[in-house]
């Protein structure tokens, strides 16, 4: 359960050491409200629900500050992934997170959930209070957009195929 | 460089799911999309480690007192396999990516903690609460972060090279130049909110859309993005906690059994019919658990009875 919460915060915030931070949070919260929990309802919804939030708080008040927050300063975490940027930067997976990094906030976001995290239509739904017909089209919307910039791609190096 | 193997006659059944109704020719220029945007960036060991860790320290019963060391094994055995094999990792990787550390000042249910900062600043931490604080704190930030209650006694920026001080709650940042000031923050409550109250100086609150200042005698809460206005404060009531005081203006009663949890250290089962309920309730020397539930039980025409750890709150059907 961690990992997939884990890359969802790191989604929106793109911060890996916030990221980590917001994941805390959720789970001190929930560690916390433990025997408030109602069994009927799935947990693994909530905590979703749980990072979404607090994620997009997180992004809300990094966007009207622009200040430092407590966790930054880090070579790790710190702004868009260097690391791994230069890591990627030549390969076809670095361009495609590039590309994915570049949709609309509320398309990535679904796209990710889906065919990254394996959420289900009525999960990612519920979560981001979406139709599900919504969903099914930002997740189209955002293959064809993939499919668009691997066309673009390939014709520019003329050497098709990795 | 990645390999996907691409098989137009196999078709992943969630995407044909997604797919639908698109004409089967637009449908197959987008599988190999599908296919090629599949891999998870893996979560690196370091965040992995340092994420775990953090939230051990978070939910495993701290040790009393003093600054505890900001590595801990948590009691479950499989956890604790884990965390063993973590903290290899850890000390493996830890070196060279210098991941900063920090210290992790924990008040436990039923106890306070008094704190001495680097700048020569105080706190004193309600229970059941926490405050972090980095290894550069003093030397280019004066930052913490507080899950929690805590009365902070500051001492001037102009005696730390200008440096403000700030602390970051889960929904709000004090700034502050100098001053005393009560910060209550309980991320988990059942109506969370930040609460500031100045005892003396300037401090400014921000939530994430607007930013109010606190003069003396002025509180404020931070319930969504904004702080609300300020408004005088009753600061008796605000800080009666550091002499064992329990003060709670129209919270909900979930809000005040949390309280009573962490400053008994007990635990208190209440249906969310009756915690749900706003009460009022000002007592400068509370008695004990037993007297304070009963009291608050008498108002909403409740029941109290001792449980194993605790107390049980209950409404008779009627």
């Amino acid at each position: 359960m961690h990992d997939p919460l884990f890359r969802y915060a790191d989604y929106i915030v793109h911060d890996r050491e916030a990221a980590a931070d917001l994941i805390q949070d959720v789970f001190t919260k929930v560690w916390q409200v433990r025997d408030t929990l109602d069994p009927e309802r799935s947990l693994k919804a909530l905590l979703f629900q749980m990072v979404r939030n607090l994620s997009l708080n997180h992004e809300r008040h990094k966007k009207r500050h622009r200040t430092e927050d407590l966790e930054s300063g880090l070579q790790v975490g710190s702004g868009e992934h260097p690391i791994e940027d230069i890591l990627d930067a030549d390969t076809l997976s670095g361009q495609i997170e590039r590309w994915i990094d570049s949709m609309p906030e509320r398309r990535r976001e679904a796209f990710l959930l889906s065919r990254r995290e394996g959420l289900s239509h009525e999960e990612i739904s519920n979560l981001m209070g979406l139709a599900p017909k919504t969903v099914n089209n930002h997740i189209v919307l955002a293959l064809q957009f993939i499919r668009g910039k691997l066309e673009t791609h390939r014709a520019e190096r003329a050497i098709p195929g990795e | 460089m990645k390999t996907v193997q691409h098989d137009p006659n196999h078709i992943d059944p969630r995407l044909q799911a997604i797919l639908g109704d698109l004409p089967a020719d637009e449908a197959a220029d987008l599988v190999e999309a599908w296919d090629l945007a599949g891999d998870a960036s893996p979560v690196s060991a370091v965040a992995r480690v340092s994420s775990w860790r953090r939230i051990e320290e978070a939910t495993s019963a701290p040790a009393p007192q003093s600054a505890r060391p900001s590595f801990r094994l948590l009691r479950l055995p499989s956890f604790r396999r884990y965390a063993v094999a973590a903290s290899v990792v850890l000390v493996a990787v830890l070196g060279y990516l210098a991941l900063p550390g920090h210290t992790l000042y924990v008040a436990d249910s039923g106890e306070s903690l008094s704190i001495e900062l680097a700048d020569g600043s105080s706190v004193l931490l309600a229970s059941g609460s926490e405050l972090r604080v980095r290894d550069s704190f003093g030397t280019d930030n004066r930052r913490v972060r507080l899950d929690g209650e805590g009365f902070f006694d500051i001492t001037p920026a102009a005696d730390n090279e200008g440096l403000s001080f700030e602390v970051q709650t889960f929904n709000a940042s004090i700034e502050v130049l100098g001053t005393a000031f009560n910060v209550r923050a309980y991320a988990a409550d059942l109506q969370a909110e930040t609460r500031v109250a100045v005892e003396h100086g300037l401090v400014r609150v921000e939530g994430d859309s607007e930013a109010v200042e606190l003069q003396a005698g002025q509180g404020t809460r931070v319930a969504d993005d904004a702080p609300a206005l300020p408004s005088p404060v009753d600061l008796t009531k605000a800080t009666a906690w550091r002499d064992g005081g329990l003060a709670f203006d129209s919270v909900p009663m979930g809000v005040v059994f949390a309280e009573l949890e962490r400053r008994y250290d007990i635990r208190i089962e209440a249906p969310m019919s009756i915690a749900r309920l706003e009460v009022s309730y000002w007592h400068q020397t509370p008695g004990t658990a037993a007297e304070v539930l009963s009291d608050l039980a008498d108002v909403v025409d409740a029941e109290i009875r001792p449980t194993a750890n605790g107390f049980q709150v209950y409404r008779n059907d009627r």
